[in-house]
């Protein structure tokens, strides 16, 4: 059973709907694209920016790290001053390395 | 599969008059009709790639509503209201024309006080040339709540309109 006369007739749609959905579908397909050239890009640049604040820190200790062993390693003149450091010989003559000791004292002293 | 432009452009040719006939019924309000018909295919379109060829006029129905409830409720927010005079115009004399008019008229009233629940299904069974279970999961309701309703406002619609033809 159909109600259709009580609910009135059927309608046409104004003209032209098809062609506006396509212009929209359209111009939504390159925006979407860029913005995710865009999204890439940038967690990418993002990515970069933070590995190297974490890398440079970690490269550098590992720099001295390898400095120190090289000058133990290679010493041949080692000197302890009253047990409150020991000068390890350096390769240069302006940079002096000394280990100093934080040790608490024994107890009872 | 992912919903192909294509398929969509053919979507929108079949179900154009149906959503047209359903939404006007709602806004009354021809353009905003057509608004609410392009940015429910575009919400589709946006989620083309988890959109089943299969299950896109539904998708389509569900969008379309949602968007109209959303209107709605902004209409009553702001209290607007629109009324075009859409009926084909094919009466032969102006008395016709304007008795056409009045019936429009009588008819957006008498929708109006229908609830939203009942009219979404009364203008779907009506128009969307959807099947009884095809409305039951767009509007997310048993089958059987369908048909109740569909009676009740039925019923309700031709109380409404003869009450004002009476007075």
């Amino acid at each position: 059973m159909t109600d259709k006369p009580l609910l009135g007739p059927r309608l046409t749609p104004p003209r032209g709907g098809l062609r506006r959905l396509q212009r929209s579908v359209q111009a939504l397909e390159p925006r979407q694209r860029h913005t995710r050239i865009w999204l890439a890009a940038s967690l990418a640049a993002g990515l970069a920016v933070m590995a190297v604040l974490i890398a440079r820190p970690v490269v550098n200790a590992h720099r001295r790290e390898d400095t120190f062993r090289r000058a133990l390693a290679t010493s041949s003149r080692t000197r302890i001053e009253n047990g409150a450091f020991t000068e390890i010989h350096s390769e240069r003559s302006d940079i002096r390395i000394l280990l100093v000791g934080n040790l608490k004292s024994p107890p009872g002293r | 599969m992912a919903l192909t432009e294509g398929a969509l452009y053919a979507c929108y040719q079949r179900l154009e008059r149906p959503l047209f006939d359903v939404l006007y019924r709602m806004l009354w309000n021809r353009h905003e009709c057509q608004d609410l018909m392009h940015d429910a295919f575009l919400r589709v379109w946006q989620r083309r790639e988890r959109v089943d060829g299969e299950r896109v006029d539904s998708l389509v129905w569900v969008s379309a509503l949602n968007l109209a409830r959303n209107r709605l409720r902004w209409h009553r927010l702001w209290r607007t209201e629109t009324f075009d005079v859409e009926w084909p115009d094919t009466a032969p004399t102006p008395e016709q024309s304007l008795h056409r008019v009045s019936d429009q008229r009588r008819l957006h009233g008498a929708l109006k006080l229908l609830s939203v629940a009942m009219r979404e299904v009364l203008l779907l069974s009506e128009f969307a040339e959807l099947s009884q279970a095809e409305i039951a999961r767009v509007l997310r309701i048993p089958p059987g709540t369908v048909a109740s309703r569909r009676h009740h406002a039925l019923a309700r619609l031709r109380q409404l309109l003869t009450e004002e033809s009476d007075d």
